[in-house]
């Protein structure tokens, strides 16, 4: 952060200074597929994509909660689906020794996938 | 060889100023910049004689130091980092086909600076903070949720986590419109950045008039004082990067 530019601010600029050097620091969330770790990081990709599809179906599962269009044998099956998949998603994030913080892709100007 | 290229000018105002700071900048930095005329408009520019194979930070700090340094003594079309042709039939070719949308983007920023404003959480318990701003904390648990089953606790505590998202983008959105009122009494031309950490609640760019500046600070001030609870930054002025988007030719 170029410091003669600053012409406002206010709370704790040592927090924005954090933050703002998260970003330029921050490579993480990109996919570093190499003839090496091509295995993991196609585990990378594809985990990703599922963690993302598994994300809209819990927010569709709160909808459908709160629009109170669910019956008593549809919340249990849905409760009961999105825990096993979360228990999967678990289990082959260990195998790939893969945190929740790997499965966030940066799009660059789109921004993070999830 | 390739020319590369810094930003546009429009030629006549300041003609003797702008090329008495840019020669004193070139001695500075030890890069020969030159400006040439075609019509109303001057590039700014400098000859690399050997080819450019790699960009670097340095070079990237250094391409924009000079954008900002120019920027202090007129009103530029600032040119994306890159942008380089490679040789001066070329550049005026550049030039030609891209007159009229260069000249109307130059119109259009004209005496006028681009201002970066970031609103932060801070890192003290922002659900408080926000629960405090919005009111009405309680939770209201849906009947169908209501029960000891693993599935139905499962998606409870999903639920609450739900809810406390909800409740931060009420807050963000709360936030921004005021913001927005207060930088709509003096321009139109706001842009939002797509937030890069779950800290940021606003990452936008204002392009003002260069005097209206000490009215933006005293906007974003009203804004503190609305939400004292957060960190917030102003920085500028920038060449107006996020306001001049052309497809060139």
């Amino acid at each position: 952060m170029d410091e003669n530019k600053i012409i406002f601010s206010s709370g704790s600029i040592g927090e924005i200074k954090e933050e703002l050097e998260k970003i330029q620091y921050g490579n993480q969330g990109r996919i570093n597929a190499t003839p090496e770790n091509v295995e993991s990081g196609l585990a990378k990709l594809v985990l990703t994509l599922i963690e993302l599809i598994r994300k809209l179906m819990e927010k569709q599962a709160m909808r459908r909660i709160e629009g109170d269009s669910l019956t008593e044998e549809e919340i249990e099956n849905l409760g009961e689906t999105l825990m096993k998949l979360e228990n999967k998603m678990d289990e082959l994030k260990k195998i790939f020794n893969l945190t929740d913080k790997d499965l966030n892709l940066n799009l660059g100007p789109l921004g993070d996938l999830i | 060889m390739s020319l590369i290229i810094y930003a546009l000018i429009q030629n006549g105002q300041k003609n003797s100023s702008i090329k008495k700071c840019i020669d004193t900048f070139s001695e500075e930095i030890e890069i020969n910049l030159k400006i040439i005329n075609y019509k109303e408009l001057s590039a700014v520019f400098s000859v690399e004689v050997q080819k450019v194979e790699k960009a670097d930070k340095a070079d990237f700090i250094k391409y924009a130091e000079i954008i900002d340094k120019i920027s202090k003594t007129c009103t530029l079309l600032p040119m994306r980092y890159g942008s380089l042709v490679t040789s001066y039939d070329d550049l005026y070719a550049l030039l030609d086909k891209n007159y009229s949308a260069f000249l109307e983007s130059i119109h259009k920023i004209n005496g006028k600076e681009e201002y970066s404003v970031k609103v932060l959480f801070s890192s003290k318990n922002q659900d408080n903070i926000i629960n405090n701003n919005l009111g009405d904390v309680s939770l209201k648990v849906p009947n169908i949720l209501m029960g000891t089953s693993d599935s139905k606790q499962y998606l409870l505590e999903k639920y609450k986590k739900h809810t406390i998202e909800e409740r931060r983008n009420k807050y963000i959105e709360k936030l921004k419109l005021s913001f927005l009122d207060e930088v709509r009494k003096l321009t139109e031309c706001v842009e939002f950045n797509k937030t890069l950490t779950s800290a940021f609640i606003i990452d936008a760019v204002v392009l003002i008039e260069k005097y209206k500046k000490e009215k933006l600070l005293e906007g974003i001030d009203n804004l503190r004082k609305m939400y004292p609870e957060n960190n917030i930054i102003i920085t500028g002025p920038w060449p107006p990067y996020n306001f001049v988007n052309i497809n060139i030719q």
